[in-house]
């Protein structure tokens, strides 16, 4: 049944992408004014009008809605099958970190009316559930380590907003430095995504924070060290340490434009390097037990 | 030493030592780190490096002599995140006069000619300045500001803002990482563990610390069919002076608490209980061995050291349970007999349960296999702190980051109409903020509005607009040195 509604999000997911990625090629028929402003500098204000390709991220926007009411479907009937939270092995938390970044998504679009992010946003989202379908579904029993029902559930489900609202921050981020290659006219002005990025980092950021402190918790509680420089948490300070920088370097240093873009892509990139370490540091997010 | 001060203050500093630490902790992750119970420089280093040398090949004394498998425990990371909290003290201490002058004197007012820049959002009311300044005042009190007016050579300044206690929110945040940090250092002064306790089922071990002993009365493994871990628990009796004190079943999540010293389940293995009398028949030992070492061919190894008779037993099991291993037989155990400081053992037999083995005028028995659990035994009383400082980072962070202060300076002159009201803020505007000053402008009874970007209001609507202005104001209030320049961030 679980899987049902899987399958459901991953194909309205990838329609999703097709529409947004159709919307943001052919979104040159939008109209775009320039105002020059007396004394000011000039703005670039994208009207919502009903170009043709608006209807392409209409549908866009429809189909990854529901992509994301059967994802939050499949999070409870999982839930309800293995009577803990979807996050115990790799495919659960890849699912659910798709319906992060989706989840972190839609808020932003609902927010602040962009569509043209969804078309790096959610094919990320869809690439997220792909992957976790690749994945066999079928319950490995958790080891030991991993029995803390509590803390298991709190530590994932909050990373899940943390990485991602950081994916969507990537998103804005990356359009912010590929502007020039797909001509302006097509994207929100560039102090929007400037600040879509760090709207959205002002979010992830505490929650990152909490993401390492509930692993620090856990690993006091099960090892009787709240730290260790276990690769996996080691991994999740560099994280937080390069979003401290962006925070710091955007709003007192002025950073603007593409050196704190380039950091949020710098921070997506570790955020990656986090949840996939498992993969090649070679399980040592040890979750011991035995020795 | 004012130029240091200044350097710590600086946000590029801040901004280099950050990143740097971010640099090298990644270099950590990267690189495989010397596990932290080996001390540096000892043979346990040497034999480490040896063990990862087949994966760095040439690299390896490269990467030793760089420090890369020590990263964390070397002085130039320490360094680098003492010059972090001294910056990060420095920037606290300075920045508490400037916020709390912000929070409980703000400037009130601004240089009346800044508000007649071109595009300083502005609205005419058919309202005298009185009466204009009392409706900015409820709109701006009705969207949750605190609003001060003051009355200046006919012109009414008023100054409002919202959230400001989350300016203290930075504050909390920087000091609780200087606080975390101390703890940390504390901690690893102050605590005390021990990695490797290990004790038999059945047998009674003394800890080295608070004169305690701990007693195992049983231990269980089990599995699920697919041979997976899934639990693994034991029952411990904490003695104090042989009398009980605590008692509980520990597992891997759930650690036995006694007075702040803590037993967590680490590990376990095979043990033998073993009987050893000498020639008159006397017992002179009998409890159980852990075979928690590792002998040739990865078999675990455990050792009885009897001084009174100089003599010591090791008893080492057949290799992974048994399997294929030619030398001893599941169930078997092989006793190694040696004599005084000797290498070379008066016996060796492999005996089965129940059997006996004569060495060195002594009956050795290995009576049954039992199984012996590893604990980590810890206590370190800076923990609280830690979690104290935690709580205290995300609620500052939270703080600033999601409530962040809002201030905007208005100006209420006489106007032809009635009156005119303008508003500044300081530092870029973001959409919330430019739907603010717009929603608190058409909020009052207005004649007509001047701002001049009034024709996209339908796009301002919609978010999706550009602002500049307010960098503007900053920049010009620091060149004129009015007191906009006092107010900026
Ligand atoms: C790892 C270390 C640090 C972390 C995690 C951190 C965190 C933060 C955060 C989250 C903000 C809010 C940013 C925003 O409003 O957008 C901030 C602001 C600020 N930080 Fe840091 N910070 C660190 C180190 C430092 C250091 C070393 C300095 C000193 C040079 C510093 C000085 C400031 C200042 C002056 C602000 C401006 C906000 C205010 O005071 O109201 N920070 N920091």
């Amino acid at each position: 049944m679980s899987q049902y509604s899987l399958v459901a999000a991953l194909i309205a997911l990838g329609l999703a992408s097709v529409f947004y990625v159709w919307q943001l090629l052919a979104r040159s028929g939008t109209r775009a004014a320039r105002v020059a402003t007396a004394g000011g500098p000039s703005l670039t204000v994208a009207l919502p009008t009903g170009a043709p390709a608006s209807g392409a991220a209409r549908y866009g926007t429809l189909l990854a809605a529901n992509g994301l009411a059967f994802l939050t479907l499949w999070m409870i009937l999982r839930s309800l099958y293995t009577g803990h939270g979807p996050f115990s092995n790799m495919h659960e938390f890849s699912a659910a970190f798709s319906w992060g970044i989706l989840a972190a998504y839609m808020a932003i679009e609902l927010r602040y009316r962009v569509r043209v992010l969804g078309a790096v946003v959610v094919p990320a989202a869809f690439g997220m559930l792909a992957y976790a379908s690749t994945i066999p579904a079928d319950q490995a029993p958790l080891v030991p380590a991993l029995q803390n029902n509590l803390l298991l559930t709190v530590h994932v489900a909050v990373s899940i907003v943390a990485y991602g609202t950081f994916a969507v921050a990537f998103g804005a981020a990356l359009l912010y430095l590929v502007r020039a290659r797909i001509g302006e006219e097509r994207l929100p002005s560039v102090a929007l995504l400037d600040e879509i990025g760090y709207r959205s980092v002002t979010i992830g950021f505490p929650f990152m924070a909490l993401v390492i402190i509930l692993g620090a918790l856990w690993a006091d509680v099960a090892w009787g060290r709240y730290w260790g420089w276990d690769p996996k948490e080691t991994a999740s300070l560099v994280t937080w340490l390069i979003y401290g920088a962006y925070l710091h370097a955007r709003t007192l240093r002025g950073w603007k434009g593409d050196r704190s873009a380039l950091l949020l892509v710098l921070g997506f990139a570790a955020v990656l390097f986090t949840y996939f370490g498992n993969l090649f540091f070679g399980g040592l997010h040890s979750y011991a037990g035995v020795t | 030493m004012t130029r240091l001060w200044q350097l710590l203050l600086s946000v590029r500093t801040a901004l280099v030592l950050i990143l740097l630490l971010t640099a090298v902790t990644f270099a950590g992750t990267m690189v495989i780190q010397l596990p932290a119970n080996i001390p540096l420089g000892s043979t346990d280093h040497v034999q480490w490096l040896e063990k990862v040398r087949p994966r760095f090949g040439m690299w390896t004394d490269l990467l030793a002599m760089a420090g890369l498998f020590t990263v964390f425990r070397a002085w130039w990371y320490q360094l680098l995140v003492v010059a972090l909290l001294l910056s990060v003290g420095a920037c606290s201490i300075h920045r508490w006069h400037v916020i709390t002058r912000e929070v409980f004197h703000p400037h009130v007012r601004v240089a009346p000619a800044l508000f007649d820049r071109p595009g300083t959002d502005a609205a005419d009311l058919a309202l005298d300045q009185r009466t204009a300044a009392d409706a900015l005042r409820r709109v701006l009190a009705g969207r949750g500001h605190r609003v001060i007016a003051e009355e200046r050579e006919g012109r009414i300044h008023v100054y409002a803002d919202r959230h400001r206690y989350a300016r203290f929110g930075s504050l909390i945040g920087h000091v609780s990482l200087v606080l975390l940090l101390a703890t940390a250092a504390l901690g690893s002064r102050v605590g005390w563990s021990d990695d490797g306790f290990v004790v038999p089922e059945g047998s009674t071990r003394e800890l080295a610390l608070d004169g305690l002993s701990v007693q195992v009365t049983s231990f269980a493994a089990e599995y699920y069919p697919t041979g997976q871990p899934k639990d693994f628990r034991s029952d411990l009796v904490i003695l104090s002076n042989g009398q009980e004190v605590s008692r509980k079943t520990i597992r891997v999540n759930d650690p036995l608490d006694h007075n702040g010293i803590r037993f967590y389940q680490s590990f376990f293995g095979p043990a033998a209980y073993l009987r050893v009398t000498d020639a008159a028949g006397r017992v002179v030992f009998e409890d159980g061995v852990a075979l928690a070492w590792r002998a040739e061919g990865e078999r675990p190894v455990g050792s009885v050291r009897l001084p009174e008779q100089d003599v010591t037993a090791y008893v080492i099991a057949p290799s992974a349970g048994g399997k294929g291993d030619a030398l001893i037989s599941p169930g078997e155990m092989r006793l190694e007999i040696y004599r005084g400081r000797s290498e070379t053992p008066v016996r060796m037999e492999t005996v089965a349960q129940g059997e006996d083995l004569w060495a060195a005028g002594l009956t050795f028995t290995f009576v049954r296999e039992k199984q012996f659990t590893g604990l980590r035994v810890a206590r370190d009383p800076t923990v609280p702190l830690i979690w104290l400082g935690s709580s205290l980072l995300v609620i500052g962070v939270t703080a600033v980051l999601c409530f962040p202060t809002r201030r905007l300076w208005a100006l209420v002159r006489p106007s032809a109409t009635g009156s005119r009201v303008a508003i500044l803020t300081v530092g870029r505007r973001d959409v919330g903020q430019t739907e603010e000053i717009a929603a608190i402008l058409s909020g009052l009874p207005r004649l007509e509005r001047t701002s001049p970007r009034s024709a996209d209001r339908g796009a301002r609507a919609a978010g999706r607009e550009d602002r500049r202005g307010g960098a503007e104001v900053e920049h010009l209030g620091r060149a004129s040195g009015s007191p906009a320049s006092a107010v900026e961030r």
